[in-house]
C-alpha cells in the first residue's frame, strides 16, 4: 500500500462536488458499490478488497466487472469453495488410529526412555524378551545363522535382552535410527512351535515377526507416519472436489468420478501398512484400483482410474473412515447432496413392548420410520467394508461364503466374524436363520436393496444427479453459503431456475457461483432487490 | 516504541475517549466507582440500540450480514497490514493467533466440532480485542520505523489527521468519506484528538487503530 494510493483517494474525493442531489446520488452509488465490493470479497476470496479496488470503485462509481470475474478465476475461490466443502463432509480423518500397538513403535525417550526404537505391544515384548524389557543399549549380537543373541537379566531369569540395530526408516531415507533388532527383524514369515505358518506384515504375533525392511509395517506416531497418512486422505478428498472447480469439470464428477489421485504416504500405506489395522481398522491393498509402488517420503501426487466400485469422493478413504458405518455414509449422502435428513415421525411405544424385539430395523416399531430408507441407502456401501477400508469385489467376497455359515465361524475366521453374519450374531433364528454365511449388506435384504448392494455408491449418486435432487442441493447449499441464510419459500423459483441453469451449463460450479453473487439480493443486499 | 509503553496510554484513552460526566444510573450507589460504557461494563445498554440477533427472511430478504469468519479475518489482516499477522506465544514458539486459538475461536476443526461458531460471542470479542491490539502495536512500530517514502500502513500522513482517517476508513470499513465531508471520522477524529492531548501521536494512531479493528464496520459485512 503506498502513499500514492493515499494521495489517489484524497484526489478523488476532491473531484467531485457538483449539486446537493447529484452527490448524494453518486455517494450512494459509491456507498453501495464498496459495500458489494467487500462482500465479494470476502465471500469469493476470503479476504477483504485491496485498497487499490476499493479506490477504482471510487473513480468509477461502480464496481469494474474485471474485478468479478477476476475473483470467480482466482485460486482464492478454490479456497473458499474448500471452506465450503470441509463444512459439507467434515473431510478430518486426523484422529483414526490405523494400526494397533503390535505395529506402532515407540521412540527413544519419553516417559519410559529406552535405548531404541520399540514396539509398544505388551505381548511384543512378551513374546521377543520374555517379560515388559526392551533391548540392551548396545549393538546386536548375532550367530552364523544370523538368530539374534541374547543377554540373560540378571534380577529376572525369565528375561533375555538383545541389542539394537541401526535402520534406515521409511519416513526419512538417508538417515538411520537404532531400532530393538527384534522389533526390527524383517522376515516375510515366521513358523511358530506348532508349524503354523504367520504372515508377519500382518500379524503381530510372533517371536520371529518384527517391522518389516526399513520398518515398512510399523507407524511411528512420534515421527508422525500415522498423521502424515491421515493428512494425504484429507488432502487426496479436498484436492479432488478443487481440481473439479478448477478445471470447470461438471460438478457431478463430485460423486460419479471415476479419476483420482494418490500420493506417497496414501500409496505406500494402502501397499504395505494397510493389512495391520487388524480389528482397529479392518483394511486392505484390495481398493478396486491400482496402487502404485511409491516411496512414503514422495510428496507428489499421481492422477489414477479407479475400477467400478467408485464414485466420486464417496468411496475415498477420508469419506469412507470419516464415516464408519454403511448408514453414516448414506445419512452424510442426504445431508451433503440431496440435502435432506432422516427423521421419523412415528411414535415410539413404550420398552416393554415386544415389537422392540423384532431384528429388522426397517419393521421394528419407532425405528422403521427411518430405516425404511435409510437401509436401502445404505446398502449401496454395502461392498464397501465397515470401519475400515476394503473394496469387498465379489470375486473375494461372494454374497454367500460356506465357510462362513459353519458353527463357530466367527470365532475361527476373522473375515467371517468382521464381514459375514454368522451363527453368533443370530438373536432370532426364526427370521435370522436363513442369513447365516451371507455378507452382513444382505442380511434381511430384500430384491431393492441386494440391487443397491451391486450398484454401489455410483448408483444412488447417479440417481441424485438423474432425478435433478443433486442440482437443486447444490444450488441451495451454495445459496444458503453466499447469501447468509436459507433459501424462502418465496425463493423456491429462483432456487429452480439457478438449478435448472446449472444443469443447462454442464454444472460448472463457478458459473453457479457468478450467477448468485449477480442476482439482486446479493448485490444490493439488505435491500433485497427491492 | 515498545508494547507497554503503547498499552500504557491505551488504557488512559479508553477513560478519556468517553464522556467525563457519566449518566445518572452508571454510578454505583456508594459513589466508589465511575462506570464508563466500554465493551465489558454493563452500563448504559441503551447506549447500543437496538438490534435483531437473528432477522427473519420476511424482514429482510437480501443477503443477511454475517460476522467475518475467522479463516477470514486469518486471511485479511496480512492484506491489509503487509504481511503482519496476530502472534502469539504458546509452547510451540510464536504462532498465529488465528491459528493458536483457533478452536476458542469458534472454528470448526471437524472432528470435536463440525460447525462454526460465528456468534460475536464476549469471548471472541476479547480475542479480538487482543488481536487489535497486537496487530495495531506491529504496524504502528512498522510505520515509526519506515524509511520517507516508504508505504505506510496506518500513519500515512500524521500532519493530515482527517485525510488519514479517510484513507483507514476506506482501508479498513470499505466506506469512503469525500474530502468535503467528515460525516462517519468525526467520532475517530474526537478518539485521535482525546488521545493526542495527553500521549504522542502514534499512540493516538494506535488508538484509533483498535478501534477501528474491533468496530462493527470491519468485523460484520
Amino acid at each position: 500500500m503506498s502513499k500514492h494510493t493515499l494521495t489517489l483517494v484524497v484526489a478523488l474525493s476532491l473531484v467531485a462536488s457538483p449539486a446537493a442531489a447529484e452527490v448524494c446520488d453518486e455517494a450512494t452509488a459509491i456507498a453501495e458499490s464498496l459495500s458489494y465490493l467487500r462482500r465479494l470479497s470476502l465471500d469469493l476470496r476470503g479476504r477483504v478488497p485491496t485498497l487499490e479496488e476499493q479506490a477504482s470503485v471510487v473513480t468509477n462509481g461502480a464496481i469494474d466487472p474485471s474485478i468479478v470475474e477476476a475473483m470467480v478465476e482466482s485460486e482464492d475461490l478454490i479456497h473458499q469453495v474448500r471452506r465450503h466443502h470441509l463444512d459439507m463432509l467434515w473431510t478430518n480423518v486426523n484422529d483414526l488410529r490405523l494400526t494397533n500397538q503390535a505395529f506402532q513403535l515407540s521412540p527413544p525417550q519419553g516417559r519410559n526412555p529406552a535405548p531404541a526404537y520399540f514396539l509398544q505391544a505388551q505381548l511384543r515384548r512378551n513374546q521377543y524378551r520374555g517379560g515388559p524389557a526392551v533391548c540392551l543399549d548396545e549393538p546386536a549380537r548375532f550367530d552364523r545363522d544370523g538368530a539374534i543373541l541374547t543377554t540373560p537379566d540378571p534380577q529376572n531369569a525369565n528375561i533375555r535382552r538383545e541389542g539394537w540395530v541401526e535402520v534406515e526408516p521409511y519416513w526419512a531415507p538417508g538417515t538411520t535410527i537404532r531400532v530393538c533388532a527384534f522389533d526390527a527383524q524383517t522376515a516375510e514369515t515366521w513358523t511358530d512351535d506348532r508349524g503354523n505358518e504367520i504372515d508377519c506384515a500382518s500379524n503381530g504375533r510372533g517371536a520371529g515377526c518384527g517391522c518389516g525392511p526399513n520398518l515398512r509395517w510399523c507407524q511411528s506416531g512420534f515421527d508422525g507416519t500415522t498423521r502424515t497418512i491421515t493428512t494425504s486422505m484429507n488432502e487426496q478428498l479436498l484436492r479432488y472436489m478443487d481440481a473439479i472447480v478448477r478445471e470447470d469439470r461438471p460438478y457431478t464428477d463430485v460423486v460419479l468420478g471415476k479419476d483420482f489421485e494418490i500420493d506417497g504416504p496414501l500409496a505406500f500405506w494402502l501397499a504395505h501398512q494397510s493389512q495391520t489395522g487388524g480389528n482397529v481398522l479392518p483394511a486392505a491393498p484390495l481398493q478396486d484400483h491400482a496402487i502404485p509402488d511409491r516411496a512414503f517420503s514422495d510428496a507428489t501426487w499421481q492422477t489414477l482410474e479407479r475400477g467400478d466400485q467408485h464414485a466420486g469422493v464417496l468411496s475415498m478413504p477420508g469419506y469412507l473412515l470419516k464415516f464408519g458405518s454403511n448408514r453414516g455414509r448414506a445419512n452424510r449422502f442426504y445431508e451433503a447432496f440431496l440435502c435432506q435428513h432422516f427423521e421419523s415421525n412415528e411414535p415410539i411405544p413404550p420398552a416393554t413392548d415386544d415389537c422392540h424385539k423384532e431384528p429388522d430395523l426397517t419393521k421394528r416399531c419407532g425405528c422403521k420410520g427411518c430405516h425404511l430408507a435409510v437401509e436401502p441407502a445404505a446398502a449401496h456401501w454395502g461392498r464397501w467394508a465397515e470401519a475400515g477400508l476394503i473394496a469387498m469385489t465379489d470375486d473375494r467376497f461372494p454374497a454367500y461364503l460356506e465357510q462362513c455359515a459353519q458353527p463357530g465361524a466367527g470365532r475361527r475366521f476373522p473375515a467371517c466374524r468382521l464381514f459375514y453374519f454368522t451363527d453368533s450374531d443370530v438373536t432370532d433364528p426364526e427370521s435370522e436363520g436363513e442369513y447365516v454365511g451371507m455378507l452382513r449388506a444382505y442380511v434381511f435384504a430384500d430384491d431393492t436393496r441386494a440391487a443397491n448392494i451391486e450398484a454401489g455408491p455410483l448408483g444412488i449418486a447417479s440417481s441424485a444427479v438423474e432425478s435433478g435432487v443433486f442440482a437443486s442441493c447444490t444450488v441451495q447449499k451454495m445459496w444458503t453459503r453466499l447469501m447468509s441464510r436459507e433459501p424462502s419459500a418465496a425463493e423456491a423459483e429462483a432456487i429452480a431456475t439457478l438449478a435448472s441453469d446449472f444443469e443447462a451449463n454442464g454444472y460448472r460450479l463457478k458459473s453457479l457461483i457468478q450467477s448468485i453473487v449477480e442476482r439482486p439480493e446479493y448485490v444490493e443486499a439488505a435491500r433485497g432487490g427491492e | 516504541m515498545n508494547r507497554r509503553i503503547l498499552m500504557t496510554p491505551l488504557f488512559v484513552f479508553a477513560v478519556a475517549a468517553c464522556d467525563a460526566t457519566p449518566p445518572a444510573g452508571t454510578v454505583p450507589p456508594d459513589g466508589s466507582e465511575t462506570l464508563y460504557p466500554d465493551s465489558w461494563a454493563h452500563a448504559m445498554p441503551e447506549d447500543r440500540g437496538e438490534a435483531t440477533i437473528t432477522p427473519t427472511p420476511a424482514e429482510a430478504e437480501g443477503r443477511f450480514a454475517r460476522r467475518m469468519s475467522v479463516d477470514q479475518l486469518r486471511r485479511s489482516i496480512p492484506v491489509l497490514f503487509d504481511g503482519i499477522t496476530w502472534t502469539v506465544n504458546s509452547r510451540n514458539g510464536a504462532q498465529s493467533g488465528f491459528d493458536a486459538l483457533s478452536r476458542t475461536l469458534g472454528e470448526a476443526d471437524y472432528i470435536q466440532a463440525t460447525s462454526h461458531n460465528e456468534e460475536p460471542s464476549p469471548l471472541f470479542a476479547k480475542f479480538m480485542e487482543d488481536m487489535a491490539a497486537d496487530v495495531c502495536n506491529q504496524a504502528v512500530r512498522a510505520d515509526l520505523e519506515a524509511a520517507p517514502g516508504d508505504p505506510r500502513l496506518i500513519i500515512m500522513d500524521d500532519a493530515d489527521v482527517d485525510g488519514t482517517l479517510r484513507f483507514l476508513r476506506l482501508k479498513l470499513h470499505g466506506l469512503y468519506v469525500p474530502s468535503d465531508s467528515t460525516d462517519g471520522i468525526d467520532d475517530l477524529r474526537a478518539l485521535y484528538d482525546d488521545v493526542a492531548s495527553t500521549q504522542e501521536p502514534p499512540v493516538a494512531w494506535f488508538a484509533v487503530c483498535i478501534a477501528m479493528l474491533t468496530a462493527p464496520e470491519f468485523m460484520a459485512y
